[in-house]
């Protein structure tokens, strides 16, 4: 009835409106002179033919251009930067390629009327904004990576090494713009600005794509690794300043006007430091978790980013250094940094930076170099910037003490130009201080360093790998390696001390590798170091106080269990320590069983034994993932239970079968490596029956006689329990155990349960 | 008839007794005193060398603890047990060489079996804590493992080495075998500590390493490589040898 009654006044209304809304048209078209009538509207074209021209119309509209522009570049700069990873170089060449395949080197060359369709000369003014605004946001995230506390942990060997890398290439820049000023400076530029340009295009170093090439090739936790990070990180700031202080002077044209433009550009790092710094801190320090992160604090931190960018825009440095110093002074906690980098990175990586490549191409004309004089030049330019560089950051590093290999390694990685030469070429061509020759060679050299860095680290390594092998050493494979994965800190800390008793005195022959996984892989570069510092912590702690060598794994991985897996799998190891935190077990029956009764029982939990959901027994021995671990390693695998365990002194360990002898093993590494008293307790007497088992036993007590004490027991006896530190028991055991849901489980101390590969 | 200074004389008389008699009484009194605690003394003394016979009488009878004739007893079984373990080792050892080493090729499965053997009777010169660790990382489920590829006893050499080289008085001191095939080589790697100042100099040399290699080479031609390197105080051997179906 209802509906009816809506239907009719839908009908009523609509109809009766649109009726009105044609009369009031057809009667107002009388209105109109005559002269006006149809200009537009050919009478001659049909209406066809009219739709296609609209259409023609609207894709030459700049927004149709723009967003086609967009797609285009996108889709290019992946697919090259896809090929470049296949080939192992990093995708920021093939993003850089793809500009110049699509500027007039080659689309625009052999294309041409494509080239004008897609890039028209009326578009490129949206085009250099968006890159321009894409540079901004990606120098704050670059500014936001760079970590300044790795400046302070150890600086001064990477200052002197950053501080003559940039200054050997840029003396060479000077002498080589002496050379060539008269033929290749533009009209009116003075010798000085030329010179310094040339000279800090010279001694520019990408810290983004480095860092890159450093996570790549797993240098990041090497020494080596962070040392080239630090210089990297020095030379991007002084090169900032410098590229700052060189934008001043070709503005003003002579060092004594550029004087006043750089007094405000220190007075406003200062202001930066010392006042905007401590607020943002204190509104980071407020607001450290995502869910706070609320839109009017983001508001401000943008507003900083843009005020910041403007600011030096005006003064005159331009205002990707604005942006930079914005991310630099950014609240240095991990997570906020993390929400941020996140919010920011994506767009301004994916969706911008390619724009700014394309945008680079597009006036990167090779085809200006069509003279061998040309091409010869080019050479040197190259020979000067690789001389000055790779030469400068190794003579450096090799004076400040490293070796040879490392020295050289540095060289080739401070060697990488990537992006930030393209930065700073733009800027100096759109002061005029670069003619598109010199622009293009300058690009072609930017490509070229940026690509050789992978070639030349292979082969540097490949060099010395010769040398190397006159200092005899273990490969991984010859020694008894020890895997720990551990997900809480604390829990990491217990088992190197566990796993430093079991290798205690063979420190040549045996390693531990100690595995930590983030969950997902949202980390970025700065946040994963600075996540991994916080988790490796205790860990390094407890083997510095063990002096015992630990290699730390760190990556971040989308399915944990499996990564951990993989790992014990694929890697050359002998042995993977996992621990299971009491919190898995608590308020389970489980828990009580084992005698962590110190919280009351999970209602819900209960509910479900109850039910037959969760049946504790029936292989209720661990929790999924753990099962899951023990069903896929291959490997001996054993499991901590922890309950507050402090030092590995006196061990338990019961037998119950013969086909625990496995355990033998681990009770001689044991007492050899860590100096444990042990104590077999010989359950029903499962050793005595046979005879392999009770020599082997007998023949570790003739050489550690106050070691290894072995006691029959017709059951386990609960009050030797409590007086050791530590029980070691098989996993067969450990199941049957819980399943006869034996007493002495509760007052077992802390309880390693090993499974043989 | 008693006069009274009759009476007189006899009552001091009297007096006189009585005052000697209750002396002599007192005197004797302290005497019995005295003897008593003599007594006590002398009893004392007599219970404590009582003791101190009894103790000694004990230690006479004591003649041989039975726990170190236990312990004895343990050591000497033990020993006789690794002795019957190796000599069993050396059988199944004995037996590969008569059988198996006039075939010219073996299959890998039999040679590291033969080479564990080797290992557990040289392990008897070390303790059993000594760090000794093999791995065999040859997947078992490999054809390779099975066909008659490898000349026979060609992991003799490396393994005796590694046992004559170690120096078993340093606390660190290990040796590690490592059976292993990869893409089609099997590779034996053996390394053990030496002294830090052992040099490269008499390692290359010895009669069975030169006749060793010379069997390499007749055998493998350029199908083997064999590497061996001293340096700070490790003493290692790579041997890999490619196993082409034309041996079989």
């Amino acid at each position: 009835m209802r509906k009816i009654r809506n239907v009719i006044f839908y009908i009523s209304v609509i109809g009766g409106l649109s009726a009105l809304i044609y009369l009031t048209i057809y009667k107002g078209a009388a209105l109109e002179n005559t002269q006006l009538m149809n200009t537009s509207f050919d009478a001659n074209s049909s209406s066809w033919s009219h739709f296609i021209e609209g259409l023609i119309d609207n894709v030459k509209y700049p927004l149709a251009i723009l967003l086609l522009q967009i797609i285009t570049i996108i889709l290019v700069a992946r697919i090259f930067g896809y090929f470049c990873k296949k080939i192992g170089q990093p995708s920021v060449i093939g993003e850089i390629v793809a500009g110049i395949f699509l500027g007039p080197s080659i689309v625009g060359y052999y294309f041409p009327e494509f080239s004008v369709f897609l890039f028209p000369e009326s578009s490129l003014g949206n085009l250099g904004v968006m890159s321009q605004i894409g540079l901004i946001l990606f120098m704050f995230v670059v500014g936001m990576e760079l970590d300044l506390k790795v400046l302070r942990n150890q600086a001064h060997e990477a200052v002197v090494i950053s501080h003559a890398s940039i200054i050997f290439p840029f003396a060479l820049g000077v002498l080589f713009a002496y050379f060539i000023y008269e033929s290749m400076a533009p009209e009116g530029i003075n010798f000085i600005s030329f010179a310094l340009f040339i000279g800090i295009s010279m001694s520019i170093t990408a810290f983004p794509v480095l860092a890159r090439i450093v996570q790549e090739r797993g240098l990041t936790r090497s020494r080596l690794g962070s040392i080239v990070i630090t210089c990297a990180a020095a030379d991007d700031i002084t090169a900032w300043c410098i590229l700052a202080a060189v934008i001043a002077i070709v503005k003003a044209g002579s060092f004594l006007s550029a004087g006043y433009t750089i007094l405000l550009a220190v007075a406003y790092v200062f202001v930066m430091l010392r006042f905007v710094r401590p607020f943002l801190r204190r509104i980071g320090d407020i607001y450290t978790n995502k869910e706070a992160l609320s839109k009017p604090i983001v508001g401000i931190f943008f507003v900083t980013l843009l005020l910041s960018a403007w600011c030096t825009e005006v003064i005159g440095i331009h205002a990707l250094f604005g942006a930079f110093m914005a991310g630099v002074i950014m609240p240095a906690n991990v997570k906020f940094r993390n929400v941020f980098v996140d919010k920011v990175e994506d767009v301004a990586l994916v969706l911008l930076l390619p724009l700014f490549f394309v945008f680079t191409g597009l006036r990167t004309q090779i085809g200006l170099l069509n003279e061998p004089g040309m091409w010869k030049l080019c050479i040197v330019v190259i020979l000067v910037a690789v001389t000055g560089k790779f030469l400068g950051s190794a003579l450096a590093a090799r004076f400040v003490g490293q070796n040879w290999h490392s020295s050289l390694t540095i060289g080739a990685l401070m060697n990488t130009r990537g992006l930030m030469e393209l930065v700073a070429l733009n800027i100096g061509y759109d002061l005029g201080v670069l003619s598109p020759e010199m622009f293009a060679m300058l690009v072609l050299m930017a490509l070229i360093t940026t690509f050789m860095t992978g070639p030349a680290l292979d082969l540097i390594n490949k060099l010395f790998n010769k040398e190397d092998g006159l200092i005899v050493e273990l490969s991984q494979k010859d020694k008894y390696n020890i895997l720990i994965s551990f997900g809480n800190p604390l829990t990491g800390k217990l088992l190197v001390r566990l796993a430093n008793a079991l290798i205690r005195k063979s420190k040549e022959s045996a390693t531990i590798t100690a595995l930590h996984l983030s969950p997902g892989n949202e980390l970025t570069q700065f946040n994963a170091g600075e996540y991994e510092r916080e988790s490796f912590a205790p860990i390094k702690e407890e083997a510095n106080h063990l002096d015992q060598p630990v290699i730390s794994l760190f990556k971040p991985s989308q399915n944990i269990d499996e990564e951990i897996v993989e790992t014990a799998n694929e890697g050359d190891f002998d042995l993977l320590l996992i621990g299971i935190g009491q919190s898995v077990f608590e308020g389970t029956f489980l828990g009580k069983i084992l005698g962590f009764t110190t919280r009351v029982i999970n209602p819900e939990r209960l509910y479900g034994t109850i039910t037959g959901k969760e049946n504790p027994f029936a292989m209720g021995v661990f929790d999924e993932r753990t099962k899951q671990l023990l069903r896929s390693t291959k490997i001996p695998t054993g499991i901590l239970i922890d309950k507050k365990l402090q030092e590995v002194k006196q061990v338990i360990v019961p037998i119950f079968s013969l086909s625990d002898s496995f355990l033998l093993i681990y009770i001689q590494k044991l007492i050899h490596n860590g100096q444990v008293k042990v104590t077999l307790l010989d359950i029903v007497g499962t050793i005595k029956q046979d005879v392999e088992f009770k020599e082997s036993i007998r023949a570790v007590q003739q050489v550690a006689p106050d070691h290894l004490v072995w006691l029959h027991k017709d059951k386990m006896d609960t009050e030797i329990l409590t007086t050791h530190d530590l029980m070691v028991i098989s996993l067969s055991s450990w199941k049957r155990a819980l399943e006869t849901r034996s007493v002495w489980l509760s007052k077992t101390p802390s309880v390693l349960i090993m499974k043989p590969a | 008839m008693l006069s009274t200074g009759n009476i007189l004389i006899v009552s001091v008389f009297i007096s006189i007794l009585i005052v000697t008699l209750l002396v002599i009484v007192v005197i004797l009194f302290n005497r019995l005193k005295i003897a008593r605690q003599e007594k006590d003394v002398s009893e004392k003394k007599y219970l404590e060398l009582e003791k101190e016979n009894s103790i000694n009488d004990d230690l006479l009878k004591y003649k041989l603890n039975p726990h170190l004739f236990r312990n004895a007893l343990n050591a000497i079984q033990s020993h006789a047990y690794q002795s019957y373990y190796a000599l069993d080792k050396l059988s199944n050892v004995l037996d590969y060489i008569l059988y198996e080493s006039d075939v010219k090729y073996v299959a890998l499965t039999d040679e590291v079996a033969f080479a564990q053997s080797l290992i557990e009777i040289n392990r008897l010169k070390t303790s059993p804590l000594f760090n000794l660790h093999v791995k065999n990382k040859i997947s078992k489920e490999k054809v390779i493992y099975e066909q008659q590829l490898i000349a026979p006893l060609i992991t003799i050499n490396p393994i005796e080495n590694a046992f004559k080289h170690v120096d078993l008085q340093r606390e660190s001191a290990f040796i590690s075998i490592v059976f292993d095939v990869i893409d089609g080589w099997f590779q034996l790697s053996v390394a053990n500590s030496v002294e830090e100042n052992v040099t490269t100099t008499n390692t290359k040399g010895g009669v069975g390493n030169l006749a060793f290699n010379k069997r390499l080479e007749t055998v493998y031609g350029k199908n083997y490589r064999y590497n061996e390197s001293v340096g700070n105080g490790i003493y290692t051997i790579r041997l890999e040898i490619k196993l082409l179906e034309k041996y079989a």
